[in-house]
């Protein structure tokens, strides 16, 4: 073989290869992308004027590095079972909760490389004359995800991004007003059979969010305790209310019972209580039993009436007729 | 005169000798005078026993070796509250918590047994429940951990028929048997507690019976506890004996830190001594002795911190593998990914298959409040990215003003918050979803067939956290709940061709 030859060879080779190299490999899409943010919620105290780190750890499960955003929003609870409101809006956050200007990010791009986590710090500064109570803002991660891509001239693609926040509560320490009462709590006025579900409503009209521990007593006719339920746990925002629902008491129940929540809330321990009265009454098995017993009365009755009684008229019947067959029998013998 | 002399003495002595030879057959309160006692082991005849070298083999096991708790009121606890504080000086033998475990059960001065929840700090804790009555500056408060003391020997000597064992437990100098392990000033004075126990709370080895029990009173008088031999048999040298003091109704209470002066980690060392006697409740004669060593120590609190964290997965379906989603089966089908929905080409008339399409959503969190993910779309989809003013066409059903869009589906009282059922989506047009899981604020099929609902517009203005728009989102902690979003797209005949999208956001967020 020439140096020519194997020169053709050598190039040929490399030529191939490079082509080989060159086509185009399948690219899959993402197929999941599984996030995860920890402390899901956390509480900070600090005094005004005074300032503190934190740190939001973000974890990126997938095979796949993402490149996103941190940022920092207020929030609120607006709602009645606790679900937080973010105030994508800087300018829109209530002032009296807001705290989104005292955050500071260490970071607000962020690349977490596949299977790993990054921990974002952030320091929080209150000024000095911030008034206290509670402040409450989210910190969130969003991936950067594009538009998508044109698959074909006349079609349509929508575009999928996720989200996950974290929350923060702060608490600025100072004279915090605690205030909080029982709105309303009600259920319905009359039950057929147990057990009964109250709904209670729980105002917050302090400067802080709280946490009211309390039970749910039900009381009979007779004034016994029947029965007693926890009141969940659950934070309360300030300024909002907060339904809770439970259940208590058992099927059979009979009269007018008494259900009283008595809780407790805030640093102080303050008591809240009230209490409403719930009739129980199963008319329908109520009413098989008296006709039941009416109908027993009757049949008893028809019995007594029926055999007894007529029983009785021939046992009389029949004294009757031996006094006369004796009778007859004498006048007879005397006739013989 | 000199041969007299000695033959007196010599004659005295050996009286003497004689006279001792039958000392131990005077009676025995004669024998139990001390100087005869003492003399009387100079017989040959009847040799009395004489102390053993020591028993062969001991060991003393503590089954709880943790120290008890005792410790002050750091600041007054008041009737209902549910958090103390330890005194950091003083004459409390505990001056933080590091003694103190989530746990406990602990007795706080005119109070009951309660619970420690949690250690707060290292002068501060939290119980289960309130306190009932006001623990003032400087009540004490402890937490008793005892359990039983076993004591093994293997004797060097025989026991006798009615010969006994006798265990000696150091007694502390303060209320030794009242169950509250005091702390005392000097590790000299300190010992078990003997918490009131009788004999009946000790076991013996097979053929012994509980003989006396003794409270001890204090450093050099123990508490003495006694088995007696009762099986008509000397018990021979060698033999395993165990003797095991307290029980589950009676523990022996351990000994708190000595006041001010214990090293955290250093266990406190007390000797238990173990003697055979040959008589009953550990009298007559001493057989053998030893002692043994127990050390009372801290206990270790094992911590891990679990953060509460919230996982938000989502992710791209086959939607021609697993199913039915949504009520739907699918032969040949949209495959999303996890950032996308391909519709690719849409032509006029539905067909599930390429008008359907769907993706799992997948939330974890240990948050007692639970969790909740909502929707919002950035606007409605426009021709070529054009913004759909307004969440309803100016005319039409792609007409937005200037600009041609994928209308939100239009049905009866449909919105981002109100789910209506879309049965016909061969004639009723636009962009909706369905959703089907545990934790699906609203599943397709409650309610009717398909009940779908829009996005939320933020270009129209639409809420997203408004009641009713949530996709799913549940009370407590789940692991992996999973709820499939069934995307539906439908365009009339007259769409005016061109690429249509538009983008999603799923926010998930812990519940306050």
């Amino acid at each position: 073989m020439s140096i020519k030859s194997i020169k053709k060879i050598i190039i040929l080779a490399f030529f191939l290869a490079t082509t080989y190299n060159l086509q185009p490999t399948t690219s899959f899409a993402q197929s999941a992308i599984p996030l995860t943010v920890g402390p899901a919620r956390q509480q900070i105290t600090i005094n005004p004027g005074e300032s503190t780190n934190f740190a939001i750890k973000y974890y990126n499960q997938s095979e796949v590095p993402l490149n996103g955003v941190v940022s920092v929003a207020d929030f609120v609870v607006d709602s009645t079972d606790g679900s937080p409101r973010i105030i994508d809006n800087i300018d829109q956050g209530n002032p009296k909760f807001s705290a989104s200007k005292w955050v500071t990010l260490s970071i607000d791009q962020i690349a977490i490389a596949p299977n790993d986590r990054v921990i974002v710090s952030g320091s929080l500064s209150v000024p000095q004359d911030a008034r206290p109570g509670g402040r409450y803002v989210s910190v969130y991660f969003e991936p950067s995800i594009g538009t998508p891509s044109v698959v074909g001239a006349n079609g349509g693609a929508t575009g999928i991004a996720p989200r996950i926040a974290s929350l923060l509560y702060i608490r600025v320490n100072g004279p915090i007003t605690e205030n909080a009462r029982i709105s309303n709590m009600f259920a319905k006025s009359y039950y057929e059979y147990g057990p009964i579900e109250v709904t209670s409503q729980i105002i917050n009209n302090g400067d802080y969010h709280i946490r009211p521990r309390g039970v749910f007593t039900l009381t009979n006719p007779l004034g016994g305790v029947v029965e007693q339920a926890s009141l969940k746990e659950a934070n309360i925002f300030p300024d909002a209310l907060r339904i809770f629902t439970t259940t208590i008491g058992q099927k059979w129940m009979m009269g007018r019972y008494k259900i009283t929540l008595n809780a407790f809330y805030g640093e102080k321990a303050q008591v809240m209580d009230q209490s409403i009265f719930v009739w129980v009454f199963p008319w329908r098995v109520a009413l098989v039993v008296v006709l039941s017993l009416i109908i027993l009365g009757i049949l008893i009755r028809a019995i007594y009436k029926n055999i007894i009684l007529k029983e009785a008229s021939l046992e009389e019947e029949l004294i009757a007729e031996r006094k006369e067959i004796e009778k007859l029998k004498k006048q007879i013998g005397k006739r013989e | 005169m000199k041969i007299s002399v000695k033959r007196t003495i010599s004659s005295l002595v050996l009286a003497s000798l004689l006279a001792l030879q039958i000392l131990p057959y005077l009676p025995q309160s004669v024998q139990n005078i001390p100087l005869i006692s003492t003399l009387k082991k100079a017989s040959l005849f009847n040799p009395s026993s004489v102390d053993a070298v020591g028993i062969s083999s001991m060991s003393a096991t503590l089954s709880n070796p943790r120290l008890s708790f005792y410790g002050l009121v750091g600041t007054t606890i008041t009737a209902g509250d549910t958090f103390g504080s330890i005194k950091a000086t003083g004459t409390g033998g505990d001056l933080d918590t590091k003694n103190l475990f989530p746990g406990d059960s602990i007795i706080i001065e005119g109070n009951t047994s309660n619970l420690v929840a949690s250690i707060s700090s290292n002068l501060n804790f939290t119980l289960s429940t309130a306190v009932g009555v006001t623990a003032a500056a400087d009540a004490y408060m402890y937490t008793p951990q005892g359990g039983t003391l076993k004591v093994l020997i293997y004797t060097a000597s025989d026991i006798p028929n009615n010969g006994s064992i006798e265990v000696l437990v150091p007694a502390p100098a303060t209320n030794p048997n009242d169950g509250i392990p005091f702390a005392e000033t000097l590790l000299v004075n300190g010992g078990f507690d003997t918490n009131g126990m009788t004999n009946a709370n000790t076991a013996c080895p097979a053929g012994f019976v509980a003989g006396t029990k003794t409270a001890g009173t204090g450093p050099g008088v123990p508490h003495k506890f006694t088995c007696n031999n009762t099986s008509g048999n000397p018990i021979g040298l060698g033999t395993p004996l165990t003797v095991t003091i307290g029980d589950g109704t009676k523990p022996l209470i351990n000994p708190a830190p000595i006041q001010g002066g214990h090293t955290r980690g250093i266990a406190n060392v007390f000797g238990i001594g173990m003697k055979t006697w040959s008589t009953s409740n550990g009298s007559g004669s001493l057989l053998s002795d030893g002692v043994a060593k127990v050390a009372p120590v801290e206990g270790v609190l094992v911590t891990a911190r679990v953060d509460e964290t919230l996982s938000f997965t989502i992710t791209g379906i086959d939607s021609t593998v697993g199913g039915p989603y949504c009520g739907l089966t699918h032969a040949t089908g949209i495959t999303t990914t996890a950032t996308s929905v391909p519709w690719g080409t849409l032509n006029a008339g539905y067909v599930a298959d390429a008008n359907e399409a769907v993706q799992k959503l997948a939330v974890s969190t240990n948050a007692a409040s639970g969790y909740k993910v909502y929707v919002e779309e950035n606007d409605q989809m426009g021709l070529e990215g054009a913004t759909c003013t307004g969440t309803a066409p100016s005319a039409g059903q792609y007409t937005f003003g200037a600009s041609s869009c994928i209308r939100d589906v239009g049905i009866g009282l449909i919105s981002h918050s109100t789910a209506v059922d879309w049965t016909t989506p061969t004639s009723v047009f636009g962009f909706g979803y369905a959703t089907q899981g545990a934790d699906a604020y609203i599943a397709y099929n409650t309610g009717g067939v398909y009940m779908a609902r829009q996005f939320a517009d933020q270009q129209g203005g639409e809420d997203k956290y408004a009641t009713g728009a949530e996709v799913m989102s549940n009370i407590g902690p789940v692991d992996a709940s999973e709820v499939f979003v069934c995307y539906r797209i439908s365009i009339p005949g007259t769409q005016p061709a061109g690429y249509y999208h538009n983008k999603l956001k799923y926010t998930a967020v812990p519940k306050f």
